[in-house]
């Protein structure tokens, strides 16, 4: 029972930071985000506070979330927010479902009852979760602290701590398993895909995108068990489609708000990939664009991310103690390192081989949805520089670039870069539900809806 | 003419359908052996005449759809899905499961519903409008569609290991279940140590390669054995000072396969010990004895135990 309501706290803290970020809001999408942003924020309080010495309880916890809860709702008369949540119409829509939309339903639904059901009945039991994420938990859940004890361990620290102090939540408020928090991420995932691309194209095609993407193995998979990918591929890809809805649909700053606390929330989560400059190069090109329109926005979304980006960056770099001199001493050589490499002639024979690294460990696992992506690119070739949606290829071809630029990078400073190609692969995760995202625009071109054959171009 | 060729087909059809559903709740060759007919002199005739309305029904001006072309849809819809759930549970159980329960060979259903869909293609396929299908839409439709069934296809096939542990052992115990994840070997001995050590001591365990990737991860095994101390030694020698340690992990290794120069069995090298403590294959206690750890008295044994160094 103390679960629930402590889960069901942090959920409340989500989905009052969420109607204050954004007022409407589709409820499946609003209900995803809640879990989102109630986990991830809530999270990185946690550490915050503990860092400043505050130990990790259950009374500590109570009451941070009791703040957090006050707070929000004086965010509320600030912003002159309302909860308004049309429960009732939503259910009422169900019934209106056609035959197909009602089986594509109820197949996530049996996808989200398999997920949770491997969850809760297998205990923690994937590799890195027992070496790390979860022992990690373990210990925070016993002695209240992250930092003041990351040096007593070895291979403690590395990796941001979204998933660890997330279970050790779970450990806190009595539970014995935190799997089910991956099946549950699951969900709401389905649930703020869905809401997003709901916005951009009609009910039938964002339901049989959003199905593309439950149906997608590797998700399903990483939903039973407890490793960084999922939330990680989670965060990433919806900070990306928040940028691209807040675009094209006009939307309001929540909207950008929310996208950098997503791209925010993936360094939470994994900081080593340095995906998350993706959306920074996106808002930089629109200000060479536009420079009046969007310079604000870029210092608001710089702003926010750098927000939850930096407490782990200045912990793990400038606290820990033993990385303090490492760092120091390194950070010339690194430099001039990269500096090197990027200014010499390129070296062709590794080019290659990472070229074939890339295609075979990396590119092969995105059938069939990159060959999805490829048909939706020819058959939208007629009109590609005047749709708005051709902005969106233009994110995942960035983000494919930084990949192979980033690997060349790597071979450099790490001889074994190629050992473990199922770590790259994971990885790469999120470039399915962005060919989704595109493919369910394309989709919409073929139905009877309009949005995304008006050629648009971004004012 | 047309009449006489439908009711031929639907005649070798029917009967073809009983032979078929015969031997899936008896065996394979039960209607030769009681009767010398052999089935497919009955599957033959129906394969051809369906073609040959095929192809008059690709003629054919008028093609409503009748009552009973629904009716012959459900019933094959229902054969497939009955044949598919069959051996999925044949599958999460065991081999015969299905039919040791209730006397039905999923394998021989295969037949039915090939012999029900056969009836399909003559009478819905040539009302398929294909200029309509071969539009930009149908085709991606149709290949959506594929992706969806095919990855659902992947997904039973990641997860069945899953479904086939939760279905027979609905009950098992948190131990149980870490072996069937982790892999027996390695958590019985884990559990061992737990029970043999003080939560003080300090354990040196095998390098951290094949045959010990659990047991000599230190941060694997950490996860297990906490508070307990641990230090990697080398695979003919100790790498460290043995004073440092209060036991050495005997240990022939958790997986088959190897990873060279290593091979099984650790440690390699001689330990003064006050004695060695065995573990049986299921984890529990095998005995004790007195004495120093020689490794020529353990070559090619296949052993787990905790050696108690001499201080």
């Amino acid at each position: 029972m103390l679960l629930i309501f402590g889960m069901l706290l942090v959920l409340i803290f989500g989905f009052l930071l969420s109607v204050i970020l954004v007022e409407e809001m589709h409820p499946m999408e609003r209900l995803g985000i809640s879990y989102l942003l109630g986990f991830g924020i809530f999270t990185l309080l946690m550490f915050c506070y503990s860092t400043l010495g505050i130990k990790i309880t259950l009374i500590s916890t109570l009451t941070a979330l009791g703040i957090c809860i006050t707070a929000t709702l004086a965010f509320f008369k600030v912003f002159k927010r309302k909860i308004s949540i049309n429960l009732s119409g939503f259910i009422k829509s169900l019934f209106y479902l056609s035959r197909l939309e009602k089986i594509i339903v109820s197949v996530i639904a049996g996808l989200v009852v398999a997920s949770f059901t491997i969850s809760i009945y297998f205990p923690v039991y994937i590799w890195d979760a027992l070496a790390l994420y979860d022992f990690r938990a373990k210990i925070i859940a016993q002695i209240g602290f992250y930092t003041q004890i990351a040096n007593n361990y070895v291979w403690f620290g590395g990796y941001p701590l979204f998933t660890s102090l997330s279970h050790t939540l779970v450990y806190i408020f009595g539970g014995n398993n935190p799997q089910f928090l991956y099946s549950s991420m699951y969900v709401s995932y389905i649930f703020v895909f869905y809401g997003a691309l709901r916005q951009i194209v009609n009910r039938k095609v964002s339901l049989i995108s959003t199905l593309l993407l439950a149906t997608t193995p590797v998700f399903f998979d990483h939903s039973t068990f407890a490793y960084t990918n999922l939330p990680y591929s989670i965060f990433l890809s919806m900070g990306s489609i928040y940028i691209y809805v807040w675009l094209v649909k006009n939307k309001p700053f929540g909207y950008l708000i929310l996208a950098a606390v997503m791209t925010g929330l993936s360094t939470w989560t994994r900081s080593t990939e340095p995906f998350w400059i993706i959306n920074l190069i996106v808002l930089a090109i629109l200000l060479l664009y536009k420079i009046k329109k969007y310079l604000l926005p870029l210092v608001v979304y710089l702003s926010t991310f750098l927000l939850i980006r930096e407490p782990w960056n200045i912990v793990n770099n400038y606290i820990l103690t033993d990385r303090k001199a490492l760092i120091a001493s390194n950070i010339e050589p690194v430099t001039s390192s990269y500096i090197s490499i990027i200014s010499r002639i390129p070296e062709w024979n590794r080019i290659v081989e990472i070229g074939v690294y890339i295609y075979k460990y990396i590119v092969v696992s995105w059938y069939p949805f990159l060959f999805l992506f490829l048909l939706c690119l020819l058959l939208s070739v007629k009109n590609f520089f005047h749709r708005y949606g051709s902005f969106f290829v233009l994110i995942i071809i960035l983000y494919f670039c930084l990949l192979v630029f980033g690997t060349y990078l790597f071979t450099f400073s790490n001889v074994s870069w190629n050992e473990i190609p199922d770590s790259a692969r994971r990885m790469s995760m999120f470039f399915m539900p962005l060919m989704i995202f595109y493919a369910g625009m394309v989709f919409d071109t073929f139905s009877s809806s309009t949005n995304f054959k008006k050629t648009r171009k971004i004012k | 003419m047309e009449r006489k060729i439908n009711l031929s087909f639907w005649f070798f059809w029917g009967l073809s359908m009983l032979v078929s559903l015969v031997e899936a709740v008896t065996y394979s060759g039960f209607i030769i052996k009681h009767t010398g007919l052999n089935p497919l002199l009955t599957i033959t005739p129906a394969i051809f005449l369906s073609l040959t309305l095929l192809v008059l029904n690709f003629v054919k001006k008028n093609k409503k759809s009748q009552k009973n072309d629904k009716a012959l849809v459900f019933f094959s819809v229902f054969l497939l899905i009955l044949y598919i759930v069959l051996k999925i549970v044949d599958r999460l159980t065991y081999a015969n499961f299905v039919f040791s329960n209730l006397h039905i060979q999923p394998n021989n259903l295969l037949w039915p519903v090939l012999i029900s869909f056969l009836s399909i293609v003559f009478v819905w396929f040539p009302r398929i409008n294909f200029k309509k299908l071969l539009t930009s839409r149908s085709v991606l439709f149709l290949f959506v569609t594929s992706i969806i069934v095919f990855n659902i296809y992947r997904i039973y096939k990641m997860e069945w290991w899953a479904f086939q542990f939760i279905i027979t052992h609905p009950q098992a115990s948190y131990d149980d279940k870490m072996r069937r994840a982790v892999g027996p070997v390695f958590y019985n001995f884990t559990q061992f140590i737990n029970t043999n050590t003080p939560e003080d001591s300090s354990i040196l365990i095998p390098p951290q390669a094949f045959p010990w990737p659990q047991s000599g991860n230190e941060a694997f095994m950490r996860y297990f054995i906490h508070p307990r101390k641990m230090g990697n030694g080398k695979e003919y020698n100790p790498q460290t000072k043995l004073s440092d340690y209060d036991f050495i992990v005997l240990n022939w290794g958790e997986t088959d396969s190897t990873e060279p120069p290593y091979t099984h069995s650790w440690p390699k090298f001689d330990v003064p010990a006050e004695g060695i403590i065995f573990m049986n294959a299921d984890g529990t206690f095998g005995g004790e004895i007195k004495g120093n750890y020689y490794y020529k008295d353990y070559i090619d044994k296949k052993v787990w135990g905790l050696i108690i160094i001499k201080h």
